[in-house]
C-alpha cells in the first residue's frame, strides 16, 4: 500500500477503541517507512478515539465514531469524526503539559507530542480531530 | 480486567493479564492496586512485561493508586516495554516511577 484511503467506524464503547487501535497501526506498519510511527499514530488515534467517546459523546453509547485514514506521499493523516458536544463553545482547551501528578489531561499533550499537526475543528455538526504524521524519517520540529 | 497477585510479606506482585492498560480497563485497574493496598500491601511491584499499550487513562490509573500511596507506600514498575516506556519518558513518570527490568530486581528493592 503505497496510498489511499479507509474509513473505521465504530459505536462509542470503549470496547471497540482497541480493534481500531490496532487496525490502524496494522495499516501504517504496512506503509513504506511506516513501522517507526506505527505505535504513535496507533497511540494518538485511541487517545482522539477515546476523548470523542468519553467527552464528547459523554460515555453516551450507540453513538457514531469515524475514523478516516489517509496516506499519501510519506504522510498519513487520520482525522477522528464525532457528532456529540465536541469542546464546546471554548473550543479545545490550551496546550499546557500537565502535571506529572495529575491523573488526568495527558491525551492532548501526548497527540500533541507525537504527531506533527494535531488540529480541532467543527463543521456540519461534526467534531474533527485530524491527526498528521510523516512516515519514514523524524518527525519534523514542532 | 484480571491480575494476577503474588504476596511476600507488605510486598504484593501485580501482573495484569491484558496485554493493553487502557481507558477500557484503567477504572478497573485502579480498583484492583487499591484494593492491594487495602489488604496491607503498601508495596506493590506491577509486571507490565506482558502489556504492549498503554494510553494516558493507564498512566492515569497508575499515577492514582501513586497518590494514594503517597508517604505510605510505593508502587514500583517492572517490566516495561520500548513501546510503553517512551510513553513513560514522554510524560515523565519515569522519573515519578522507580522502574525495573523485571519484576524479581523490583521485589528485591521493595524488600530492602
Amino acid at each position: 500500500m503505497a496510498g489511499g484511503a479507509i474509513t473505521l467506524s465504530i459505536d462509542s464503547t470503549l470496547d471497540d477503541v482497541a480493534l481500531v487501535g490496532r487496525a490502524v497501526r496494522a495499516i501504517c506498519r504496512a506503509l513504506p517507512g511506516g513501522a517507526r510511527a506505527a505505535s504513535d499514530v496507533e497511540l494518538c488515534v485511541v487517545e482522539a478515539v477515546n476523548n470523542a467517546i468519553e467527552h464528547s459523546y459523554g460515555g453516551l453509547r450507540g453513538q457514531r465514531v469515524d475514523v478516516h485514514f489517509i496516506a499519501c506521499d510519506g504522510w498519513v493523516e487520520i482525522e477522528v469524526v464525532d457528532h456529540g458536544r465536541g469542546f464546546g463553545d471554548s473550543g479545545p482547551p490550551c496546550l499546557v503539559a500537565p502535571d506529572v501528578l495529575d491523573e488526568g489531561g495527558r491525551g492532548l499533550y501526548i497527540m500533541h507530542a507525537l504527531m506533527d499537526e494535531v488540529t480541532f475543528r467543527r463543521e456540519n455538526s461534526c467534531n474533527v480531530v485530524r491527526l498528521t504524521r510523516r512516515l519514514g524519517r523524524r518527525r519534523l520540529p514542532s | 480486567m484480571n491480575c494476577r497477585l503474588h504476596t511476600e510479606g507488605n510486598v504484593a506482585l501485580v501482573t495484569p493479564r491484558n496485554t493493553r492498560l487502557d481507558a477500557r480497563i484503567a477504572d478497573e485497574l485502579k480498583d484492583q492496586l487499591l484494593a492491594v493496598v487495602r489488604d496491607g500491601h503498601a508495596r506493590i511491584a506491577l509486571d507490565l512485561s506482558g502489556v504492549d499499550f498503554v494510553d494516558s487513562s493507564g498512566l492515569g490509573a497508575l499515577v492514582a493508586v501513586r497518590r494514594q500511596l503517597e508517604g505510605q507506600g510505593e508502587l514500583a514498575i517492572a517490566g516495561v516495554r520500548p513501546a510503553v516506556m517512551k510513553l513513560f519518558r514522554l510524560t515523565r513518570l519515569d522519573r515519578v516511577f522507580r522502574l525495573f527490568d523485571s519484576a524479581p530486581e523490583a521485589l528485591a528493592a521493595l524488600h530492602n
